[in-house]
């Protein structure tokens, strides 16, 4: 067997140009472009070696079974000039075409305007923007005494959203998928129930979440029975400042499970069976297999996972908008929110370009959060 | 050579299955208003119980000249900007819009948007409307004023345009409470005094601990501060100290001695609320009022529409304006109605004459109660000595509290004496942080708020 | 290292030699571990459910019931709630429109991303890295501002209030999601098929659609549900850019169903159900073919 049990980390999907699929590249490739051994050496070790260096002892003897060449650091310091194959390249710009047509066509010029807006004063309607440089950014950031405040406290919020939704919904979707990808009876239908949550995303559900968790709701009703009266919010869960964001983020991570539970299968779908086949003839306990093995393998789609609910948790709005609306009393604004406010519900006043230079703030944010956590990892490794 | 062919055939197919798609279907194209033939006309409007009443109308009008009005509800309010925005961009606005007056209509005026009705209005015409509100949608002087001044929402309006007629008028501050259940607790008597309102909430509490509280939504949170905090503290100062709440000179604003006085005789309110209040948007807690769960409601004369389409019965309803407090500056407190909706023409329309009968015929006396009726809300024509028996006894009823203007008349339609880019939802949270939510005393709540309104005037001065 | 696992499952039975005796308690420890992890799925079945059984509850309650208290079993269950909104909803008339804009997306994504993904994971040529990290960086491009340019560029276009005006901005809008999970999809296909397939005489084409799309199977079907679902829900950029009736989706008509009068609960969650039920039929029919492709490839 070869090394398709070390997927790349989901942010290098792709390495240096075309470098990382050494064991992939096709003698006929290698001749063609008659690279020089240490090259292809280099190569080669790229990718087995990434994605298995950070994981414990026993997941590594799996992996190198199948990495040919060891992973020696040196080279990999040395980036090799490249040499493209001429059949292959036009290939590549083929099968990119499609992609690239409709994004120069959809993207450019919605991204490129929803930029320029950014340094715009303009209330969606007039004809004219108004142009003012940097001071949509300097207003949030701290010039404006009416959206700076705002905007600090959001991002506070914003903030814990960040941090509990990514790693919340992780710690439940994980171990949920093992489970379910192990369980023999009820597999399918549980993979249906479980993903319900998702199915139904939209105004309704959140209507009646809104039920369930309001001063005579269910949630107060079950502690009542349970005997836990003091845990009842008389105000509901979304009237009380203090309780109203962590129930927020308790009905994110409950949307945003199926999803990730789902990538999990994926993932575990593309597992040779013969890692847990290998681990129980080892003696490995299921703890360890699925902490030291399987959670290493699964490092690609963790990092998925994490990219897909750092970018809802960050920019997300419409739970806020339809639960709470922020409140009560901003308690629950989000910068997502925010934005969405700033740009539909200000109104009328101007302030679509601050709603834009929020909104690339976050997208700044959101790449930043990304490349660190990329690097973390590559340190950790 | 072979694999030379397929590559290309590969990167052909996938460029048509792109371009193909996106080129077969341009012949079409989203045009919104009528096609110009004078027969047919759109009208967008943000409010659901107005869209069916003015269907009727609507159908009235076809029978009498032959055009059809399409009448469209875009609704929540997020979804009328967005629509609205758009359409603007894209000149597919609709041939009518309803408009909150001195809302949208001056902004999308501002942006040449809509057409200037001053000299389209013929006398007739304009004598339809209540003199109150006849001047309503015309750009003032002083608007024409704040127009220019930094961050202004109407920048680009020219003084004496009209461009909206009003609709529907009405006013905040009305108080709609349960009859039966205050008769049960001994009252009888709408309260006249702040003081007596909360004493009327305290009985109500007792006979009902569970549902006697008083309700309003403050997921919007610009209803407590505007529906229910305004009038209380208008009456309670009197109109210039109160209209000097809102300055930036600190010895009048809400961090003076009167901002206090004012927000803690609000916070009397604090133990009455209906539990989970601070949750609810306008219409579940209108809901909540007309299933039961609370016994007082506030809200304004469009909030009857709502209680009646949702099964109370209109004959158990006591409604009253929010009373000022027995020693406040004004005794006799009165509500001033004012229009809260109107109708304006598209600049771009292709049926402007179309267009321009069908509203003239909404402000006909006999279309404009039919229409009132059928909205329950209150048409801005004159209904004679007794307008009860032309919109029945609650309406009615309601428009006794009407004041006219003055200085013991509130009119919340008046914002004059604030500044440009004040956003009432902002304040309204600050005062939320007060009353329910408990977490900031009358003082604190009244600084926090002098911070954030001198804000809107450090914009606005520059 | 001590083991802690709350139970073996019973593919991965615990490998200890079978030789030795057991001790007396490993019976319960199994039976017990079997008992935790059914009691594990079962409660999350259940909070996974909870609310959308209050939806369902809601769409057989009466109006008067579901405004006099929010118990979760209808006292008097009716289907005159799902029957009127049914019939108010005009299911049919938008259902095709859904079904279109909806197939129509799905299919696109999946055609064309894949064709990419196939390209970031495989060949290699020039630029690749920064293509693929152009793709990767519009996951979070922000959605609010470009709502407004969308409707734009589309009015320049001539397909504003068409179907296509909508099919692809979702296509282009799916592109970071789909890019990433099918290339990881394809960097884990073992690399000795295509040069086995390629010593055969196999084109990029044929290796692309003989041994990468069935071999990821489980995540084109992945990519398929994740693009599928929000699209079937979209109503923001629908909402803006449809202005004819005919042409609606079923979240405009659901949201047109408050048309007149104000829209009670009870109908609101029925019309959220038939909305959602031909994508819940969707899920189970996609169902079986959520299984490992890679071992049936290999092995068969």
């Amino acid at each position: 067997m070869t090394s398709h049990v070390t997927p790349d980390s989901a942010l290098r999907g792709v390495g240096g140009d075309g470098d990382q699929n050494g064991p992939r590249h096709s003698p006929h490739t290698a001749a063609a472009t008659s690279s020089p051994p240490a090259t292809d050496a280099t190569a080669l070790a790229a990718t087995p070696a990434s994605a298995t260096a950070a994981a414990s002892n026993s997941a590594q003897k799996f992996a190198q079974k199948s990495a040919r060449g060891s992973a020696s650091g040196p080279a990999k310091t040395r980036r090799p000039r490249i040499r493209y194959n001429r059949t292959e390249s036009r290939w590549g710009y083929a099968f990119v075409a499609p992609a690239l047509i409709l994004f120069a066509i959809m993207g450019v010029y919605t991204i490129g305007y929803g930029l320029a807006l950014s340094f715009a004063r303009w209330n969606g309607f007039s004809p004219n923007w108004e142009w003012v440089g940097f001071q949509n950014f300097t207003d949030l950031l701290f010039g404006s005494k009416t959206y700076a405040p705002r905007v600090q406290a959001a991002a506070l919020n914003t903030l814990w959203v960040c941090i509990a939704v990514p790693v919340l919904t992780i710690a439940v979707s994980f171990p949920l998928a093992i489970i379910l990808n192990s369980a023999k009876r009820f597999q399918g239908i549980l993979r249906s129930v479980y993903f319900v949550p998702y199915v139904t995303t939209g105004i309704a559900v959140y209507l009646a979440w809104q039920y369930i968790l309001e001063p005579n709701g269910a949630i107060n009703g079950l502690l009542r029975v349970l005997g836990l009266g003091s845990l009842t919010q008389p105000q509901g869960f979304l009237g009380n400042p203090d309780t109203a964001l962590p129930t927020l983020i308790i009905v994110l991570v409950w949307s945003a499970v199926p999803v990730a539970m789902l990538l999990y299968l994926t993932g575990l779908q593309s597992l040779d069976t013969s890692v847990f086949e290998a681990a129980t003839l080892d003696g490995a306990g299921w703890w360890r297999t699925n902490t030291s093995i399987v959670w290493p393998l699964l490092r690609a789609t963790t990092g998925i996972v994490f990219l897909l609910n750092l970018r809802d948790a960050l920019q997300g709005f419409q739970i806020f908008l339809i639960m709470t609306n922020g409140g009560p009393g901003n308690h629950t604004n989000v910068l997502g929110l925010e934005t969405y406010r700033l740009a539909f519900l200000s109104e009328l006043s101007p302030t679509l370009g601050l709603a834009s230079a929020l909104g690339w703030m976050l997208f700044l944010a959101a790449l930043a959060i990304a490349l660190i956590n990329q690097r973390l990892e590559k340190r950790a490794q | 050579m072979k694999r030379h062919r397929s590559l290309t055939r590969t990167a052909a197919l996938a460029t048509t299955l792109t371009l193909g798609l996106a080129l077969t279907a341009c012949a079409s194209s989203g045009d919104n208003a009528g096609g110009g033939d004078g027969k047919s006309l759109t009208l967008w409007t943000f409010k659901q119980t107005h869209a069916t009443a003015l269907e009727k109308t609507a159908e009235d009008f076809k029978a009498k000249t032959g055009i059809t009005v399409k009448v469209q509800a875009i609704t929540p309010d997020d979804a009328f900007v967005t629509k609205t925005q758009a359409a603007a961009k894209t000149g597919d606005f609709p041939d009518l819009l309803e408009v909150h007056s001195r809302g949208e209509d001056f902004t999308f005026g501002a942006a040449g948007l809509l057409e200037n009705l001053a000299d389209k209005i013929t006398p007739e015409w304009d004598k339809n409307y209540l003199e109150s509100v006849r001047n309503e949608g015309t750009v003032t002087a002083a608007d024409f004023k704040s127009s220019q001044e930094t961050g202004s929402k109407i920048a680009g309006v020219e003084e004496g345009q009209r461009l909206s007629v009003p609709l529907t008028i009405g006013t905040f501050g009305i108080v709609y409470a349960n009859k039966e259940r205050l008769a049960a607790a001994g009252i009888t008597e709408a309260p006249k005094t702040w003081e007596e309102f909360i004493a009327a909430l305290d009985a109500v509490k007792k006979t009902n601990p569970d549902n006697g509280g008083v309700t309003i939504g403050l997921k919007s949170p610009s209803t407590g501060l505007e529906w229910l905090m305004q009038p209380m503290g208008f009456g309670q100062l009197g109109k210039g100290p109160f209209e000097a709440l809102f300055t930036d000179d600190k010895s009048k604003n809400w961090s003076s001695e009167n901002g206090t006085k004012v927000l803690s005789e609000y916070n009397k309110i604090t133990p009455y609320w209906m539990p989970g209040s601070q949750t609810l948007d306008i219409d579940q807690a209108d809901l909540s009022f007309a299933q039961g769960k609370s016994s007082f409601l506030v809200g304004g004369t469009f909030t009857l529409s709502f209680l009646n389409q949702n099964g109370f019965d209109t004959e158990n309803l006591m409604t009253f304006p929010v009373p000022p407090p027995a020693d406040g500056a004004v005794k006799d407190l009165a509500l001033a109605p004012f229009s809260l909706t109107g109708l304006s023409l598209s600049s771009t329309s292709k049926n402007k004459d179309a267009a321009l009968k069908f509203m003239e015929f909404v402000s006909e006396p006999d279309n404009a109660k039919k229409f009132s009726t059928n909205a329950l809300d209150l048409a801005p024509v004159d209904l004679g000595a007794d307008p009860s028996t032309e919109v029945g006894p609650v309406l009615g009823a309601m428009m006794a509290a009407f004041g006219e203007a003055g200085p013991n008349t509130y009119n919340p339609g008046n914002t004059s004496y604030r500044p440009n880019q004040y956003d009432p939802g902002d304040v309204g949270a600050l005062l939320m942080n007060m009353t329910p939510l408990a977490q900031t005393d009358p003082a604190q709540t009244g600084s926090k708020m002098a911070e954030l309104i001198d804000s809107y005037w450090v914009t606005q001065k520059g | 290292m001590v083991d802690l696992a709350p139970a073996p499952s019973a593919r991965k039975a615990p490998a200890s030699s079978p030789y030795t005796p057991k001790p007396w308690y490993t019976r319960l420890f199994n039976l017990s571990g079997k008992t935790v992890v059914g009691l594990v799925l079962g409660l999350y079945a259940v909070v996974s459910l909870y609310p959308f059984a209050y939806m369902v509850s809601a769409a057989f309650k009466t109006t008067e019931e579901v405004n006099a208290g929010n118990n979760l079993i209808p006292a008097n269950p009716t289907l005159d709630t799902l029957i009127d909104t049914w019939n108010r909803l005009h299911f049919f008339d938008y259902f095709l429109n859904s079904l279109w804009v909806t197939g129509a997306t799905t299919l696109g994504v999946i055609v064309i991303y894949s064709c990419a993904a196939y390209a970031f994971s495989v060949l290699r040529f020039r630029g690749k890295t920064l293509l693929f990290r152009l793709f990767l960086v519009l996951l979070f491009v922000p959605g609010v501002v470009t709502l407004l340019p969308v409707v734009m560029l589309e009015n320049e276009m001539g397909i504003l209030g068409t179907h296509l005006g909508l099919i692809l901005p979702f296509i282009n809008g799916s592109a970071p999601l789909a890019i990433l999970l099918l290339t990881n999809a394809f960097n884990a296909v073992p690399g000795d098929l295509r040069e086995a397939a390629r010593v055969d005489g196999a084109g990029e084409l044929r290796i692309f659609s003989r041994i990468y799309l069935p071999l990821a199977r489980p995540a084109l079907i992945t990519i398929a549900l994740l693009t599928a679902i929000p699209t079937w829900n979209e109503y923001q950029l629908t909402r803006v850019s449809l202005n004819d009736p005919t042409r609606y989706t079923l979240p405009i008509a659901l949201q047109s169903l408050q048309q007149g009068d104000t829209v009670q609960y009870n109908t609101l969650m029925a019309a959220a159900l038939i909305v959602v039920i031909p994508i819940i039929i969707l899920f189970f029919s996609l169902q079986r073919y959520f299984v490992n492709g890679l071992v049936g490839a290999v092995k068969g």
